[in-house]
């Protein structure tokens, strides 16, 4: 292998194995999770697809604009089908900003602070199980509650104490509640056993705080123990045979206000009555609120009013009206009518993915980056090929291409062609040569003297007037072989063999 | 060259970074570009009953502009390690192994290094990579049986076009 040219940028390429050599390896693996299968990058302004994928919303749109399947399942999909997913967005911001000081933690770091890291990311993957608790509470529907729902129900009960809804849960619960509180080591043990049981039901449950057993139902949010959700609640909480107290609650969390509601708790850790907020509290102390805050309070902003780009059919536009199209969104006009296309194309994508950002960024930065993009987009580089690679490139690009110059090529192999033709003049002379010798062996020999001599005035030894000579020669040849090229190219095109 | 970087030129990195960190058995990294859109691979099969641990067999992965949306151009090259060692790095390299650089010989793959593999082509998504083009492809060598070149290998050589990308294969073996 060469020498590493790339060490120094190297380090600062983050990739899921650089968990492997923690004290939590398996890290990698939600590092791994969070980032797009096109980018390999943390995922920026997330979408899901209608097969239930996600991708960097500009990843999987530019993919689109070729192609129409899932680059992962192989479904069809429709870009308009693409639906943006806000929390996962908020979720790897987080985690990406902690990512640094975690791994600088687990790494130095023998014994003292990493229980507290295994908790933080604890933390960051209940935030996950989050996710499924918004969309099955959302939609009423309830699979097997207890099972998305264990990790965050003491956060859930806590939070209901800060909004005064404590009378929600029942004497027994509350008793529980106080318990895990004061003693959470105590509890810790059989609580173990009980989530142990509740996720051999579902293998993909990762991360249990294994120090509560109370679940949250879906359809009320009320805490109770998972067996009595189970037989009784879930049926009553369907039928809407329900305490009078918990609907209005329910009610309330759809609509969006409540929600800032709900951030409170995320700040007011402090006064909560589980001693398990001290977690939180680190994860949520050392870095800015913004996260949450954004998924909770910033609910307005969870809607775009501003409408997408449309696509363009191309085939029925002229390129003075592609023009206009251009100038109306101040897009530069000048390139031929295939990079006008590209040009309209990646700033659609821009655009588009820029609309599915939680925080999208000005037009000026969007059209910054299109910029960027052209300059690293070969087809907007007429000299493209140098860019690209340290040897002539136009070797390894095909003569069927469209961009094809002629010009370089000849340039590039100038000098083999001119060993060509010395030497296939030389052979020709010299087979005249011999053919003389056969006719006439004696007379003739002075004669073809000249002939011979002649392929070696193109020599580099020879004066500057034969060089010049040589050049006019060579450059009918030239043609010639343009001539050749040409044939061969349109050959070529229909080249469709099968193996 | 600032700005002319691949447009995924950190994906590229990343790729770059495992590739030369962890080691394939049997895949060497030979050569690459500064812009990490052309690279030289060297495969070795060993105790293998077609391919002798001494054959050389050496791929070239050219990463197109539009990669990963696109595929990268993948072909076997005959390629003189050898011969590089005096304009560059490579002097700090391992030694060379001894032996002889050649195209296998597969019925997918044609004389002039081109392979039929529908991954290279219709079955490439974005969320390959080069490290799968390369296990893929030298699991086709593992598990090759047929010492045969492809049914139409000299006429399509004869007329196949440049870039191994431009021709439309049929992909009706599953066999392999």
């Amino acid at each position: 292998m060469s020498t590493n040219p790339f060490n120094r940028i190297l380090s600062d390429v983050t990739d899921p194995t650089d968990w492997k050599d923690t004290k939590v390896p398996d890290l990698a693996v939600l590092d791994s999770l969070e980032r797009c299968y096109i980018c390999k990058e943390f995922f920026r302004a997330p979408v899901l697809t209608s097969c239930n994928h996600t991708f960097c919303s500009q990843c999987i749109r530019e993919y689109l604009i070729s192609n129409n399947l899932c680059p992962l399942c192989k479904t069809e999909l429709f870009e308009s089908s693409l639906k943006r997913d806000i929390l996962l967005e908020e979720i790897v911001a987080c985690y990406s900003s902690i990512r640094p000081r975690l791994l600088e933690l687990l790494k130095t770091e023998k014994n003292s602070n990493n229980d507290n890291n295994e908790k933080k990311e604890e933390s960051g993957s209940v935030e996950k199980a989050n996710i499924s608790e918004q969309s099955t509470s959302n939609t009423e529907v309830c699979y097997s509650p207890q099972q998305n729902l264990i990790n965050d129900s003491h956060k859930r009960s806590s939070h209901r104490d800060n909004e005064e809804v404590i009378e929600v849960l029942s004497d027994d619960e509350r008793e529980r509640v106080s318990t895990s509180s004061s003693s959470p080591e105590l509890l810790g043990e059989p609580a173990m056993k009980k989530v142990k049981i509740e996720s051999s039901h579902n293998e993909t449950l990762d991360a249990i705080p294994g120090r509560e057993d109370l679940v949250t139902c879906p359809i009320c949010s009320t805490s109770m123990s998972a067996e009595e959700l189970q037989t009784r609640h879930i049926d009553d909480c369907l039928n809407g045979r329900i305490t009078s107290r918990s609907k209005p609650q329910q009610l309330q969390k759809k609509r969006p206000s409540p929600r800032a509601g709900i951030a409170s708790f995320f700040k007011k850790k402090d006064t909560s009555p589980l001693g398990t907020s001290s977690i939180s509290s680190v994860s949520r102390g050392a870095q800015p609120l913004g996260h949450s805050d954004f998924y909770f309070k910033e609910v307005e902003k969870h809607v775009t009013e501003t409408k997408k780009l449309s696509k363009l059919d191309f085939a029925s536009l002229t390129t003075p009206r592609l023009k206009e199209k251009l100038a109306a969104f101040k897009l530069p006009i000048q390139g031929t009518r295939n990079q006008l296309e590209l040009r309209y194309n990646q700033y659609y994508v821009l655009y588009n993915s820029n609309l599915d950002s939680n925080h999208p960024v000005s037009d000026k930065i969007l059209k910054h980056k299109l910029n960027q993009w052209e300059k690293s987009h070969s087809a907007f580089n007429s000299e493209s090929a140098n860019l690209f690679s340290s040897r002539g490139t136009i070797s390894n690009r095909s003569i069927t291409a469209k961009n094809f110059s002629v010009k370089e090529w000849l340039d590039v192999y100038q000098d083999e062609f001119r060993e060509l033709i010395r030497t296939a003049r030389a052979s020709v002379a010299k087979e005249r040569k011999e053919r003389k010798k056969e006719q006439a062996p004696r007379e003739e020999v002075v004669e073809t003297e000249p002939t011979v001599f002649k392929p070696d005035a193109v020599s580099p030894a020879s004066t500057p007037q034969e060089i010049g000579s040589t050049k006019s020669v060579d450059g009918g040849t030239s043609s010639d072989l343009t001539f050749e090229l040409d044939m061969g190219s349109s050959m070529l095109f229909d080249s469709n063999d099968t193996t | 060259m600032a700005g002319g970087r691949h447009p995924f030129f950190k994906r590229l990195l990343k790729e770059y970074k495992t590739l030369s960190t962890s080691s394939l058995p049997g895949i060497t990294l030979v050569k690459n570009d500064d812009d990490l859109t052309e690279f030289i691979f060297r495969i070795q099969v060993n105790n293998h009953q077609l391919y002798k641990d001494s054959d050389l067999f050496h791929l070239s992965i050219v990463i197109t502009n539009d990669y990963p949306v696109d595929s990268p151009r993948v072909q076997f090259i005959i390629y003189d390690e050898i011969d590089l060692t005096s304009d560059s790095k490579e002097k700090s390299s391992p030694p060379k192994p001894e032996g002889v650089p050649k195209i296998p010989i597969h019925p997918h793959i044609y004389s002039n290094g081109h392979i039929c593999l529908n991954l290279l082509g219709d079955d490439w998504t974005p969320a390959c990579s080069i490290e799968s083009v390369l296990l893929s492809i030298q699991s086709m060598l593992d598990t090759n049986e047929k010492n045969e070149r492809p049914p139409d290998d000299s006429s399509y050589v004869k007329r196949a076009p440049l870039n191994p990308k431009s021709t439309r294969f049929v992909y009706h073996d599953d066999t392999v």
